[in-house]
Formats: C-alpha cells, sequence, structure tokens
C-alpha cells in the first residue's frame, strides 16, 4: 500500500512521463511535415 | 537516507528529481555553444528545425548525465559536492537513472537525426558514447589525465550544431572545439584544487590528488595560455570571426591568463586564487562564444 506522498509523486511522474511522450510524438510530426514541405519546395524551385 | 535499492514503483522521486539527473547547469552550457555552432555556420536552417536540434542535443547532454549518475553513483555518495543527487540519496534507484538515460540518449539521437542529418545524429551519439564509455567507464577512476582526455565530449557540442545546420564539418567547428577541449582542464583542475579531499576520499586520481598541487597549478597555467591563443584564432581565420570578437577574444583571454598566473603563484593551501579560476572560466567561455554569437548574427544581419 503507497503512503499518500508515495501515491502523490507517482501520479506525477505518470503525468510527466505521458506529457514527455506526447510532446515526442507531436515533435516527431511537426518536423516531418518541416521535411516534407522543404523538400517539395526544393523540387518545385528546381 | 533512504533505501537506495527500494523498487522504483514506490519510489518518493518527483519529475523534478528525474530532471536534475540531466544536470542542468551543465546543459545550459552544451545548449549555449551548440546554438554557437549552429548559428555561426554558414547556410540557412528552418527555424523550428534547428530549435529541435538543439532540443534534440540538449537531451543528448541530459542522457549522458543521467548515465554518468548511473555509473558513479558510489563515488557521487562520498564527495560532499554530488552527495545530494537523486541517486545517491535513494530517491532514485541506480537502474532507473540508467534506463532513463538510455531512453533518453536514443530518441535524443533519433529526434536529430529527423530534425537535422545522419552526420549530426551519428556525432551526438559519438559524443554521449565518449562521455559515458571512454570518460565515465574508462577513464575518470583510472589516470589523471581523465578530464584532459574526456574533455573531448564537452567540446563537441558547437561540432554537432555546426553539422546539423551544414551537413559536415570544417575547422572552423574544429576551433571552437579546440577552445572547449583547452578550456577544460584549468576549469576543471581549478575545482579539483579546493574539492581535492573529495576526490582523494572517492579514489578519483584527479591531476591535484596524484601530482601534487604545484605541478597541477603549472599546467592549467600552460593550458590557460593554449586556450587564450585558441580563443583569438577565430578571428584570423579566413572568413571567420570579425575584429568584435577578435578584442574581445584578446581580452578575455588575457584576463584567463591572468587568473591562471594568480593560482600558480598562490601559496600552497591558497584556495581563494583557484575559486576564482574556476567562477572567471565559466564566464570565460560563455563570454568567448556569446561574441561569437554576436559576431555571427552581425555578419548574417
Amino acid at each position: 500500500m503507497l503512503e499518500p506522498d508515495q501515491n502523490r509523486r507517482r501520479n506525477q511522474r505518470n503525468l510527466a512521463i505521458g506529457l514527455a511522450i506526447g510532446a515526442f510524438i507531436l515533435l516527431i510530426y511537426l518536423v516531418t511535415l518541416l521535411r516534407v514541405a522543404g523538400n517539395i519546395h526544393a523540387h518545385a524551385t528546381g | 537516507m533512504r533505501d537506495a535499492a527500494a523498487p522504483a514503483l514506490f519510489s518518493a522521486a518527483s519529475p523534478r528529481d528525474y530532471f536534475s539527473l540531466l544536470k542542468p547547469r551543465v546543459m545550459t552550457l552544451v545548449i549555449f555553444t551548440a546554438l554557437v555552432g549552429l548559428v555561426a555556420a554558414p547556410g540557412a536552417m528552418h527555424p523550428a528545425l534547428g530549435a529541435v536540434s538543439l532540443l534534440a542535443i540538449a537531451i543528448g547532454a541530459g542522457a549522458s548525465g543521467a548515465l554518468n549518475m548511473w555509473w558513479d553513483a558510489d563515488i557521487d555518495a562520498v564527495m560532499a559536492r554530488t552527495a545530494c543527487r537523486p541517486v545517491p540519496r535513494g530517491l532514485i534507484d541506480r537502474s532507473s537513472a540508467g534506463a532513463f538515460g538510455v531512453v533518453l540518449s536514443a530518441s535524443a539521437i533519433v529526434l536529430l537525426w529527423l530534425a537535422s542529418n545522419v552526420l549530426a545524429a551519428a556525432l551526438l551519439a559519438f559524443t554521449i558514447f565518449f562521455y559515458v564509455v571512454i570518460y565515465s567507464m574508462l577513464l575518470k577512476r583510472s589516470t589523471p589525465q581523465n578530464i584532459v582526455i574526456g574533455g573531448a565530449a564537452g567540446a563537441l557540442p558547437p561540432v554537432v550544431g555546426w553539422a546539423a545546420a551544414t551537413g559536415s564539418v570544417s575547422l572552423e567547428p574544429m576551433l571552437l572545439f579546440l577552445i572547449i577541449f583547452l578550456w577544460t582542464p584549468p576549469h576543471f583542475w581549478a575545482l579539483a584544487l579546493f574539492r581535492e579531499g573529495d576526490y582523494a576520499r572517492a579514489g578519483v586520481p584527479m591531476m591535484p590528488v596524484v601530482k601534487g598541487e604545484k605541478e597541477t597549478r603549472r599546467q592549467m597555467f600552460a593550458y590557460a595560455v593554449l586556450t587564450a591563443l585558441a580563443g583569438v584564432s577565430p578571428a584570423f581565420l579566413a572568413g571567420g570571426a570579425g575584429p568584435f570578437y577578435g578584442a574581445a577574444a584578446c581580452v578575455l583571454g588575457a584576463s584567463f591568463v591572468f587568473f591562471s598566473w594568480r593560482v600558480l603563484v598562490a601559496e600552497s593551501g591558497d584556495k581563494k586564487p583557484a575559486k576564482r579560476l574556476f567562477a572567471y572560466s565559466i564566464f570565460y567561455l560563455f563570454a568567448l562564444f556569446a561574441a561569437l554569437l554576436a559576431d555571427a548574427l552581425l555578419r548574417h544581419a
């Protein structure tokens, strides 16, 4: 059985891990969009 | 003290404790020098991709810190300067710190590869490998040249930044590497001079512990002179930094040599000059790279 303080810190850690994974996925998505857009622009301008 | 072997599930660690595994103060210097490498490089990088690249370099630096704390937990526990870190305090168990470092390393390398190029990602991977395996595992406990050779890891971030922007490495980023590489011994030996007891207790063969204060001070002065000369060198490179940087590097370098000379001629046991040199060395590197950044921004404007 966890003590209330341990429980609170575990919840904080879970939230931090969730936010970090979400931010990482979002970053990968945005980077991919930027790289694809850059390549399309480069091909279009020859 | 808490039980260091407690399972992570019942750990009392907060996200802040995990953040402190990343050695945030060291990260600041890494981010700044990488930023200078990235901005000083020729060619235009999309600002958002540049920012993501910097973030990846910062995460990679933090990962190195976490892996270093995983490996060095035993000696961190006996040194006053590091005893308050989360692993020796028992807030985070060693295996969690190691796993955290590995996951962050992989994430940082992949992110940098996607945001910039494979060369920058490979250099970041090499930096992490060099810091953790070459410095922490092989050199730190075995030779007084530990921070001289290991300093290469701390000197690589501007090269990684440059590679992220250009996809190549040339003489200019190697000069930035050389400045930090030569700066590292006087910086860390100044710390070791006034924390000598700490290193001796932990069995870390830092120069003052093995060769004594006098020899350390002599070598520090020599490295400080070389650092000052290397600091000015970007101004003499064709197409390199301008006169503003050259003037700033001369003044900053002369002061660095002066502070090192004060350490060289200090009476045995007098710790003040070493403390002053340690503080100034941090200012020196920040100011020198700030001057380089300002110079690069003026040229790009």
